[in-house]
């Protein structure tokens, strides 16, 4: 009897305790952690899915379609529930160009999940999400596609797989470009469907704004193939082109040889992706004694029909600097100096000036700083001036023809424009519009600043136009009065310079008295002749002779006589 | 109850006799009762079986729109791959074209001139860049709209863009 009591108290004790036990984790459940429960099972319930939003387009200044994004799918099953995988894999294989073995042992595997096929066109993804088979899935995903191929790759950049943008334009407006994505939130049934009676949420998302650019696909098209053209013909490296409106900064095209295929990135060297024209610097060489020249007669320390002695060489802060042909050519005057290109005559410009105006006058041009070109991964160069530790009193002597200084050719080309524009130093710009939906800003050219007098800059326009005619360079387009300057740089190496190879160059603008283009050519380390006069010149007015008739440039003869009379000027597209 | 009471079982008189047996206006408010609640039952029923399928129609008609603005990039695309200059160049070659070698101009008396006036002077806008002018111009409305927005979003009871399905 005593044991029977014994074992009812046992049991009744046990009890208890599992009750204690059930009513602390009630308690604990519906009190102490009722938050977390209560979040935990509002989240079971509640979907919430993020739509991503499309990428905006790219054109360019015509509308032509640059950058875009195209829908593909990645096409999975789930083998376990997949009602007739016979069937299946026969529509598959004919629809997805597979061997139908190989999609029936996917579609029969005992994996919860196999991918199928990835990238397949819209089509076809299509077609498959219209069948509605249980267990097979396509999933939409974006592409960016570029249609022109590598066309303006440099400057246009990429997109990887998961849609950021790197380099050109597509890197500098990633985010602008990416859009809002939208949602689409609410509550769902235990078999994943939202519930058409429950609290729904959703966020449309919004699309990326159209850019339109400044460049033009012709002119870039005729920029890239005279310059592989040219970096073959002349047995060079590497080259780079900029071509830009002098009067605004608006970019028409920029080129980097060699290039790569932005619709197929992954397989080209990594070094290819940098804009050559923003972000590489070099020594500018003599192309840079526009600069000096510029400051000279801006500052008044030499006129414009003024003469200097060139005694073959000179010496600043110590070092002996040379002309090219280490040749002495007497009493020159300055656009002899151009023509020549004397570095002895420009070296005395630049010790005229003092180290102070000197390197003002460079900042002016916008030297060592970004030029804010709205592209990714500009650089600024490198301008050592009289405050840095590692300047040298020679240094002004070989900076003022372009040695021991560093640019990048869009500084150039802005530099050279400003000369070309009034002295206005312009900001370079690739994004002309931005158009979103209804809306839209205009981006309208920026002033940096003005470098230099209008009468400076008429008067070295003169001088450039002179120089090119004496200088018989190959640069010259009958028809039309060019300005400009060749360079041919020597390429630094550890210890100095290399004795033999160059970086030629040529920096021009046309017409001379109402310049349209500005054409600056980089020829790295040609083979057939290391003179910029020789390779980059040549190139620069076989690129400047397709572009005056593709732009629709007139003759100065013809444009002068309309204005003379009064006349619109007349392009060939005007239709009466 | 005496032990002689005649009690009848037959139906009829079971009814008559029960002692809750309801008045006929009693009745019939428990009929109307219960035709008001089912006719709201019923519209009830209708209302969520017409939202439901509006729901569904919306999200089909949802991905209908989405495929068919895919397909029309698509087709753009299409063309622009087209209309590639490498492209073009190849297909005018074919056909027998050649680069301009000799450009001549001629001038043309009285020819009518563009209408346009050649703008030869810009306005200068000083922009720090483009993305801050699209955030400045477009992207940012003014104190006036987002309060308006608010207030209308309020008002209609939704977030942002919200449908309730």
């Amino acid at each position: 009897m005593e044991q029977a009591k014994y074992r009812v108290y046992t049991i009744m004790a046990i009890m208890s305790a599992a009750g204690l036990v059930l009513i602390g984790q009630l308690v604990r459940w519906q009190v102490i952690e009722h938050h977390r429960f209560a979040a935990w099972a509002e989240e079971e319930h509640q979907d919430e899915m993020v739509i991503p939003a499309r990428r905006g387009e790219i054109r360019d200044r015509t509308g032509h379609l640059l950058a875009t994004d195209l829908i593909e799918y990645d096409i999975s099953a789930s083998p376990k529930i997949i009602a007739d995988p016979e069937t299946t894999a026969d529509r598959l294989a004919s629809l997805l160009d597979m061997p139908r073995n190989e999609i029936y042992q996917i579609l029969t595997s005992k994996k919860a999940w196999l991918p199928i096929k990835n990238d397949v066109p819209q089509s076809i993804g299509e077609t498959i999400l219209g069948w509605d088979t249980v267990g097979l899935l396509a999933e939409p995903r974006s592409k960016r596609v570029y249609p022109e191929g590598q066309m303006g790759a440099h400057l246009l950049g990429f997109v990887n797989n998961n849609g950021n943008g790197f380099y050109g334009v597509e890197g500098y407006y990633d985010n602008m470009l990416n859009g809002s994505p939208g949602l689409q939130a609410g509550e769902r049934s235990p078999f994943g469907d939202l519930i058409p009676l429950g609290v729904s949420r959703f966020v449309p998302p919004v699309s990326g704004p159209t850019l339109y650019l400044t460049i033009d696909r012709g002119v870039q098209y005729v920029a890239e193939r005279e310059l592989e053209d040219a970096v073959l013909r002349y047995g060079a490296q590497t080259g780079s082109v900029v071509i830009m409106q002098p009067k605004t900064g608006a970019i028409l095209a920029m080129a980097g040889y060699p290039s790569y295929d932005p619709n197929n990135y992954g397989v080209s060297n990594e070094y290819l992706f940098s804009n050559p024209t923003v972000s590489e610097q070099y020594e500018p060489g003599s192309v840079f004694k526009i600069v000096t020249m510029a400051a000279g007669l801006d500052a008044g320390v030499v006129g414009h029909l003024g003469t200097i002695y060139d005694g073959g060489s000179i010496e600043v802060g110590g070092r002996v600097i040379y002309n090219w042909d280490r040749q002495s050519h007497g009493e020159v005057d300055m656009t002899d100096v151009l023509a020549k290109s004397l570095n002895v005559g420009v070296a005395q410009i630049a010790v005229a000036l003092g180290k102070d105006r000197f390197y003002t006058y460079m900042k002016r041009f916008g030297f060592g700083q970004l030029t804010e070109i709205d592209l990714d991964n500009e650089g600024p160069g490198t301008l050592k001036t009289p405050k840095d530790a590692n300047w040298h009193e020679s240094d002004l002597g070989t900076n003022s023809f372009g040695q021991g200084i560093a640019v990048t050719p869009v500084q150039i080309a802005a530099a050279v424009s400003a000369v070309a524009n009034d002295g206005l130093l312009m900001k370079p710009y690739v994004v002309q519009r931005i158009v979103d939906g209804d809306r839209q800003v205009e981006v309208q050219p920026t002033v940096v600043r003005q470098a230099v007098t209008a009468e400076t800059a008429h008067k070295l326009t003169d001088m450039l136009v002179e120089a090119l005619t004496r200088s018989e360079s190959a640069s010259l387009l009958p028809g039309y009065r060019v300005a400009g300057k060749t360079g041919t740089a020597e390429i630094p190496v550890p210890g100095g310079y290399h004795p033999t190879l160059t970086l030629a160059s040529f920096a021009g603008y046309l017409p001379a008295d109402d310049p349209e283009l500005l054409i600056l050519v980089i020829i790295d380390r040609p083979t057939t002749s290391r003179w910029g006069s020789e390779t980059a010149s040549p190139t620069f007015k076989r690129i400047a002779e397709q572009l005056v008739v593709l732009l629709n440039i007139l003759p100065d003869d013809i444009r002068q006589s309309a204005e003379v009379n009064g006349e619109a000027q007349l392009t060939l597209n005007d239709e009466p | 109850m005496s032990s002689n009471t005649m009690i009848s079982l037959r139906p009829a008189n079971v009814i008559r006799q029960i002692p809750w047996r309801l008045g006929s206006k009693t009745a019939l408010g428990f009929i109307l009762i219960i035709a008001i609640f089912s006719l709201v039952g019923w519209l009830y029923l209708t209302n969520a079986s017409t939202v439901t399928a509006t729901s569904y129609r919306i999200d089909e008609l949802r991905f209908e729109l989405d495929q068919l603005r895919n397909q029309n990039a698509a087709l753009i695309l299409e063309i622009a791959k087209l209309e590639a200059l490498d492209r073009v160049e190849a297909r005018a070659t074919e056909l027998g074209y050649r680069p301009i070698a000799d450009v001549q101009y001629i001038s043309v008396d009285n020819y009518p001139a563009s209408s346009e006036p050649v703008e030869s002077n810009y306005q200068v806008v000083y922009v720090e860049n483009s993305v801050d002018a699209y955030i400045d111009d477009v992207a940012q409305p003014g104190w006036w709209q987002i309060k308006l927005d608010a207030l209308v979003a309020w008002f209609e009871g939704r977030d942002v863009e919200l449908l309730t399905r």
